[in-house]
């Protein structure tokens, strides 16, 4: 960790060697997928955040799993949050007449960034108000607001 | 180490643990040994001159790729990011071998060195070291080798 600390990538590979297994085997015990993106994000902000490791407040290896279920527990909330989403969408059935309108409002949000794809979802589906959003997401209101505005905005040139 | 720790680092020992896929460790050597080099300082740089953590992040990824100018010292180059020139800071590549003549401060200078040897009158600096210089101090610099540096003058 030492030489890591100093811009050392082959010592940073060393440690990566040394302490992916388990962190890799923690982070699927959380999250049934996505587990293998996630270790290269872990490692990354391990990386970044180096030059701040502590070895009086703890091993490496505990450093690393406590960053590890962070992550993966951030991950399986939003996943959460996501399948909610998803199960409140109206979805067409087969019979239904083909609403072209609809299918350019889908693929419309479909482009979008999820965190205002949320938001406009959360907004329109489920009517929610900006505090609510936030209380839900964790995001600022402040922040809610501007995804929803940037997210009509959107709509609205997709769909003129 | 805190009770919860402790739990998650039982839990972890009797994890089914089995190596990662291969292609996780190239993807990660590739990225430190690309935008993500300079990233290993994002918490001194953000911390000293007054940026976010991701603003620190963010101009740091820049390095490796940015778009850079021509400086005002022989050989030597510039970036700049919105939020460095909202810091009154920028990144400064500069070749070995340049002096930085006699001159004084004003106001506050910071010079954090991100890579390379720089000397100060004789006292050396290498990469992660910051020369804090106060108002009316004076000092001539010396780039033993290649240096990259972040400079700035926080209001």
């Amino acid at each position: 960790m030492e030489r890591a600390r100093h811009g050392d990538v082959a010592a940073f590979g060393e440690l990566y060697d040394r302490h992916a297994p388990m962190v890799l085997a923690l982070m699927r015990r959380i999250l049934a997928r996505e587990a293998h993106d996630l270790l290269h994000d872990v490692f990354i902000e391990a990386w970044q955040s180096a030059r701040e490791y502590d070895a009086t407040r703890a091993s490496v290896r505990v450093w690393l799993l406590v960053r590890a279920r962070a992550r993966a527990i951030d991950r399986l909330r939003r996943q959460r949050r996501e399948r909610n989403v998803r199960v409140l969408l109206p979805t067409r059935r087969a019979h239904d007449p083909i609403d072209e309108h609809q299918l350019a409002v889908r693929q419309a949000l479909s482009k979008l960034e999820p965190s205002v794809r949320e938001t406009l979802e959360l907004t329109y589906f489920e009517g929610l108000t900006a505090r609510e959003i936030s209380d839900r997401t964790g995001a600022p209101e402040g922040t809610v607001r501007s995804r929803l505005a940037r997210g009509l905005s959107h709509l609205h040139e997709a769909l003129a | 180490m805190s009770e919860d720790i402790e739990k998650l680092v039982v839990l972890a020992e009797v994890l089914d643990v089995s190596p990662p896929a291969p292609e996780v460790r190239a993807r990660l050597l590739a990225a430190l040994q690309g935008s993500e080099r300079w990233t290993l300082y994002a918490g001194e740089v953000a911390g000293a001159f007054g940026l976010t953590r991701d603003d620190a992040l963010e101009a740091l990824r820049q390095i490796e790729g940015g778009v850079w100018q021509p400086g005002i010292w022989p050989g030597s180059v510039l970036l700049r990011t919105p939020a460095l020139i909202a810091a009154r800071a920028l990144v400064a590549r500069i070749p070995g071998g340049v002096e930085i003549a006699h001159h004084s401060h004003v106001t506050r200078e910071l010079t954090f060195l991100l890579d390379g040897e720089l000397s100060e009158e004789g006292r050396v600096y290498r990469s992660g070291e910051l020369i804090d210089k106060a108002p009316g101090s004076a000092h001539a610099l010396h780039c033993v080798e290649p240096c990259l540096v972040v400079f700035g003058l926080p209001a």
